[in-house]
């Protein structure tokens, strides 16, 4: 065993140190990236992802995982896109359910005022109001439910993109410029050394 | 008797030699890996070098990935693994090992290694009893795995964590490692590096390291 260190021991020095702080270079891409994209709508979106795709296929980058981070990231982003634009149609079409039981009520009660005997209440009477206004919750509440689908969609993104970031950061000239620069071939001594003291005690 | 010219020279390239054999093995073994994950029956050679691109394949060439092999293997070749009296013992003894370095720095009144590091990356390097315990009950358990902050804490002395993250995610991208789990990461080392780095000692030796692993004499 003491030949095997002693080879190890002879090997050639080297290792490396740290790394940038790309924490918040990825928080400003992150940050960047989704904001560019909310304010576009779900199409113009798609159309940028495919364009993205395209761009990255084109010189092989689509397959590595920063790259592809960025695809689903921005895949994610179009989704919740298509979650934000269906907001408002959910809301329209809960108030014209709302606006179509309140007709229907009012044509009751005109026809009720008008002929009290003949126009009669009964359970039931209103089934139609019933099923109109529950639909329109439902509508307002998936609506609601849509403002957490759409959160998780932008963080899961958000998280996508910082990995991405950071992924691509160990390519970064200053990354690499920090490694080579860093031999540590006195840490690397040490680190063997650790070893030294389980060796077997010479008698 | 006296070392001749030629017995230098021959020692000199030896180790030029296994060197280049043992980042040539690391760049076929992670081209392997490449070409199975991409369902390729025959690899071709230079289709996924040009897949993997030549920033990937230097980083693969960088000195951390033959630390990291050397670090794996002196863990199986002192049968740390799973031994776990032994591994307490070392893991103790590199928190003993970095406190000596930081006292002799307080000693000298400097805040840097003479190789630059600076004192609060050492002190960072500390293992914290909890972790050494979880160590050795994993490697008492079910064979030594290491948590990712674990492993940076134990190449502290040679690279940051980051590094050692960045070079892990490298390594386990390319089948050499396991890196599982969402909060806490689990390393497992899949014994190619080891392997390959015991194939380079190998080779200075004029043995077969790798065969007889579990039967040197200790």
């Amino acid at each position: 065993m003491r030949l095997i260190l002693a080879a190890i021991f002879a090997g050639l020095a080297s290792a490396a140190v740290a790394e940038p702080d790309v924490e918040q270079v990825a928080a400003a891409f992150a940050n960047e990236f989704r904001a560019g994209n909310l304010f576009v709508s779900e199409a113009e979106c798609r159309a940028r992802l495919s364009q993205r795709h395209a761009t990255f296929a084109q010189v092989g980058g689509d397959k590595l995982a920063p790259t592809a981070f960025v695809l689903e990231a921005n895949r994610l982003i179009c989704e919740a896109l298509m979650h934000q634009e269906a907001i408002p149609l959910h809301r329209a079409e809960a108030a014209r359910l709302t606006a179509e039981a309140q007709r229907l009520d009012q044509i009751w009660r005109r026809d009720r005022a008008a002929d009290p005997v003949g126009v009669v209440d009964f359970p039931g009477r209103d089934a139609s109001q019933q099923q109109l206004r529950s639909d329109a919750r439902w509508q307002l509440e998936t609506a609601y439910a849509k403002g957490f689908i759409i959160a998780d969609l932008q963080a899961e993104a958000d998280r996508l993109l910082r990995l991405a970031i950071e992924d691509f950061g160990r390519f970064g000239p200053q990354s690499k410029r920090t490694m080579l620069m860093a031999a540590d071939a006195d840490g690397e001594k040490s680190l063997q050394e650790g070893f030294r003291d389980l060796l077997p005690r010479a008698s | 008797m006296t070392t001749s010219l030629t017995e230098v020279y021959d020692y000199v390239t030896s180790v030029g030699s296994a060197r280049s054999e043992f980042y040539a093995g690391i760049v076929d073994a992670a081209c392997q890996d490449y070409g199975k994950k991409q369902g390729m029956h025959e690899i071709d050679k230079n289709k996924v070098l040009d897949a993997i691109g030549a920033a990937t394949i230097k980083q693969l060439n960088h000195s951390n990935v033959e630390t990291l092999a050397q670090f794996l293997f002196l863990m199986k070749l002192f049968r740390l693994n799973n031994d776990s009296a032994r591994l307490r013992r070392y893991l103790e003894g590199h928190n003993e090992r970095l406190k000596a370095k930081l006292a002799r720095l307080e000693t000298q009144n400097t805040r840097y290694t003479a190789s630059g590091k600076p004192a609060s990356s050492l002190r960072k390097g500390l293992l914290h009893p909890e972790q050494i315990n979880k160590m050795v009950d994993e490697a008492d358990d079910m064979g030594l795995r290491y948590d990712q902050t674990s492993l940076g804490c134990l190449l502290a002395e040679v690279m940051s964590p980051a590094t050692t993250r960045n070079l892990l995610i490298l390594l386990s991208e390319f089948g050499f490692l396991r890196r599982i789990g969402n909060n806490t990461k689990v390393i497992r080392s899949l014994g190619v590096l080891e392997r390959l780095y015991g194939d380079r000692v190998g080779k200075l030796m004029g043995e077969d390291v790798n065969s007889g692993l579990g039967e040197i004499s200790q």
